[in-house]
């Protein structure tokens, strides 16, 4: 018998016990009719009942015992009278309930929905109830959340709320959580500990203030008093309601606020500190009182006195220079504001829903012959051109200059730097250069860790340097410009450079090469870009960061941009990221296949092609090869690779092949038509669809057809993993 | 080193099947079936050097009630296990009493293993 089974061969003999003692408290209480221990006796055992039967599955039971419970109670109370028809109920009850558990027992219906229905609307009569307005069962056991009923309830409904009201920040919420526990929180038996675990188990915690204002002096410190009380803000997909959850057992005796902040907190920064004096902050994180806030304020002096008491400026100086600055910051007031950059992708939105409006409307008067060439399509084709421009006009407010981004570089190469003894100048060109505040975003990081990479691996120290003729004072350069449609980024530096022949080795034990295949500028990107390869412990290591260059490449090509790499031994390496100005707008090549408008970004066509047979090779299980630019280059029709069927007419199917170059791989997708390149405004469809693999979002064409943009790299994987989509194109 | 725990309930199902779910969950369970028997069991378990980390009691119990048995506890060398009270919708009342005696949380019968676990993660180093 394993112990589940024990558990119910318990739970009948227990059932039986109870009955026989709430049956002989019964008939006493049929002699004698008075409350008092026989009530409470058979009170119990229905209780207890309750409970076991609803803990072994055995829910109609418990909830007539609960049922029955209720009726006890009243009697208990003495608003109800014990007579003689009451009594030989509940007799009744005790067999109902014994019949119950026998059939339970045997594996069948504990009661038929009727039988079980008859019973507690005869029930309900003795409780002076009719059967309809019966009271509610107890609640079915549920998983996982508390099991606070009531208040769990109304903090949904509460949570709810509130996040409607919210904008999201992908699915995830920022709630600021201050805990301040009572003294003696530990002779409760809790832990604030085990609180902060399992709050980390289910949020990401961005920032912790613990305020240990509270601690006394040593010497009258009481290892059982708790004398820290913390500050949080966690980032999380949980809701409030969950949130609430992991503070239950203490919520309601200590202070405990969570509040969401979603809207005061932009990517990880809560924006609202920054706008407040600090004495303001500390003083609510409870760090400073208002009389330390005070004292402070009273001691400090401004720069411009301190200036002048020590001679350095003159008075008037400082006059004239306040003057100028009250002057410049009254003129910024006038000439600038701050936007929420979510106004902007609106306005973005727009603009585009615009053209859209336009284009329908052009190509709906191309249709009327009289009217083209008249005035009306004349008004519209200018129309359409002020759109474009403000579209762009609109996409350049998110344009930010990469001075920010830069210096904090800066600063990283030289904390780095100083951590190991190394030595660094870093130079700044090109701070003005101006991205798309999105783009910077999405880089900060990639770049962040190629500039660790420079100061760890590339600048040698001091002394390496003077041995080899160097100055001791590495130089790294960040240097930004826009070429073409492109801003290139270049982190470069004089250090010792990649070591090849290392890199050639490790690529050979990994099999990434072959023996004696030459490792260079032109192959080692795709090398130290090998999944993992990085974390081998050769100089483009990435210093046990977690990140390799793979992530970085990734991140840039995410964004529609490349990488490039030139390494030379003894002279230093140079990474150049070529980034895409805006998000916003795309340049992309409007196709068609069966049918289906899809947008080709642009930056990822190298070529197109009348299709021509005579120059496919057929290859292996139906693979096609293709010849393009003397290069074999496997080709497929697109609808294949989506997995769409073929259409029955084949007549005039797949003339064209558009040749993809992802920088990683080149292939060639065989579509129907091959219309315009567009500038297209990209609208993720995950907000309403569910994510397409290959599909990075749509937009509606002047046809008013929505075409969809494809996701080249997603493309690329799904052409080189499946190969029956190639098989038989 | 395995963990112990004591179960405190009248009704021989509910120890029963709470036992079974702590044992499941890697958990070594003392039971015992009123808070005068849980007293002696905490003092047994001291002597065997099986001192619990967490005690599991029911409130309504003949002998020695569940709240008389929290505030005895809270008077020994045993202040500072945590303490679930295991109760029932109808008896809500008694989460307060028991706060009031020293109870570290709760739980309302019947609960699902899932979330007596829960719980005693909330109070317990369950690694």
């Amino acid at each position: 018998m394993n112990e589940a089974d024990e558990t119910l061969q318990i739970f009948f003999a227990e059932t039986d016990d109870l009955l026989r003692s709430a049956e002989e408290s019964l008939l006493r209480l049929e002699n004698d009719p008075r409350p008092g221990g026989d009530v409470q006796e058979i009170f119990r055992a229905i209780h207890t009942m309750k409970s076991g039967s609803a803990m072994v599955g055995f829910t109609k039971v418990s909830e007539y015992a609960h049922l029955l419970e209720n009726l006890l109670e009243r009697v208990r109370g003495g608003q109800l009278p014990i007579t003689k028809p009451l009594v030989s109920f509940l007799l009744e009850d005790v067999d109902f309930l014994r019949k119950m558990v026998d059939r339970g027992g045997r594996g069948e219906v504990e009661a038929e929905p009727e039988v079980l229905r008859a019973r507690k609307s005869q029930l309900n009569r003795f409780l002076g109830m009719d059967a309809i307005n019966e009271p509610e069962p107890p609640p079915a056991p549920k998983s996982k959340t508390a099991p606070k009923k009531e208040s769990e309830e109304e903090a949904k409904k509460h949570g709810k709320e509130k996040a409607s009201a919210l904008p999201e920040t992908d699915g995830r919420r920022y709630y600021e959580i201050e805990l301040k526990f009572r003294k003696d929180l530990f002779s409760w038996g809790q832990d604030p500990i085990l609180l902060l675990l399992g709050l980390e188990e289910v949020a990401d915690i961005v920032d912790v203030t613990a305020d240990m204002s509270r601690l006394p002096d040593y010497e009258s410190y009481d290892p059982y008093i708790l004398y820290i009380s913390w500050r949080l803000v966690a980032k999380t997909r949980a809701t409030l309601e969950e949130m609430e959850d992991i503070f239950m057992f203490v919520r309601d005796d200590n202070e405990i606020s969570i509040e969401d902040i979603t809207a005061r907190y932009k990517e990880g920064v809560d924006i609202a500190v920054g706008e407040r004096p600090l004495g303001e902050v500390l003083m609510e994180r409870g760090a400073i009182t208002k009389d330390d806030l005070d004292v402070a304020l009273g001691k400090q002096k401004r720069l411009g006195e301190i200036l002048v008491e020590e001679g350095k400026i003159d008075s008037s100086m400082l006059e004239h220079v306040v003057g100028q600055q009250e002057e410049s910051r009254k003129t910024y007031r006038k000439t600038s504001v701050r936007v929420d950059v979510e106004k902007i992708n609106h306005l973005v939105n727009l603009a585009e829903e615009i053209g859209i409006g336009l284009s329908r409307l052009q190509n709906f008067f191309s249709h009327m012959v009289d009217m083209s060439g008249t005035e009306t399509d004349q008004e519209l084709e200018n129309l359409l051109k002020v759109n474009r421009e403000f579209q762009e006009r609109v996409a350049q407010v998110r344009m930010f200059p990469l001075e920010g981004t830069f210096r904090r570089f800066q600063r990283i190469a030289r904390d780095t730097a100083f951590e190991q003894g190394k030595k660094v100048r870093v130079n700044l060109v090109g701070v003005d250069t101006e991205l798309d505040k999105e783009v910077i975003e999405h880089i900060t990081d990639p770049l962040k860790h190629l500039v660790r990479n420079c100061v760890d691996h590339g600048i040698e120290t001091p002394e390496e340097r003077q041995a080899a003729g160097k100055t001791p004072e590495g130089l790294i350069e960040f240097r930004a410009f826009q070429k073409g449609g492109m801003i290139l980024v270049r982190i470069s530096d004089d250090g010792r450079g990649l070591d090849l022949d290392r890199i050639a080795e490790k690529a050979v034990q990994r099999e990434i090469i072959q023996p004696g295949e030459v490792v260079d500028n032109s192959n080692v990107l795709d090398i130290i870009c090998q999944p993992g390869f990085s974390t081998v412990s050769i100089i483009t290591a990435l210093s046990g960061r977690g990140v390799g260059m793979d992530v970085v490449r990734n991140e840039v090509e995410q964004l529609g941009g490349t990488m490039q790499i030139e390494t030379e031994k003894g002279k230093g390496t140079t990474f150049t990221l070529s980034l895409p100005l805006t998000f916003a707008l795309l340049e992309a090549l409007h196709i068609k296949d069966q049918d289906r408008s899809y947008l080709v970004p642009l930056w990822g066509v190298v070529g197109t092609h009348k299709y021509d047979p005579n120059l496919v090779k057929f290859f292996g299980a139906g693979e096609r090869l293709y010849t393009f630019r003397g290069e074999y280059v496997p080709v497929v029709r697109l609808s294949k690779v989506y997995g769409i069927s073929s259409p029955t007419d084949q007549s005039n199917v797949g003339s064209i092949l558009v040749f993809i170059d992802t920088s990683r791989q080149c292939f060639g997708l065989l579509v129907d038509q091959v219309l315009d390149p567009h500038q297209v405004v990209v609208k993720s469809l995950e907000s309403n669809f569910k994510s397409v693999a290959g599909i990075a979002g749509a937009t509606i064409m002047g046809d008013g057809s929505v075409a969809l943009v494809m996701d080249l790299f997603a493309l690329e994987e799904m052409f080189f993993n499946r190969s029956s989509a190639r098989s038989d194109a | 080193m395995q963990k112990h725990i004591l179960v405190v309930d009248d009704s021989p199902t509910i120890r029963s099947s709470v036992s079974f779910c702590l044992r499941n969950a890697g958990y070594e369970v003392a039971v015992a079936a009123d808070g005068q028997d849980a007293l002696e069991t905490l003092n047994t378990m001291r002597k065997e050097g099986t001192v619990p980390s967490l005690i599991l009691t029911d409130i309504n119990m003949p002998r020695m009630d569940g709240i008389t048995f929290i505030s005895k506890v809270k008077k020994t060398e045993f202040k500072f296990l945590p303490i679930l009270v295991l109760t029932t919708e109808s008896e809500r009342d008694m989460i307060e009493k028991g706060k009031a005696a020293g109870a570290s949380g709760w739980l309302i019968k019947p609960f699902h293993p899932e979330q007596l676990l829960w719980a005693i993660k909330k109070l317990m180093w369950t690694k």
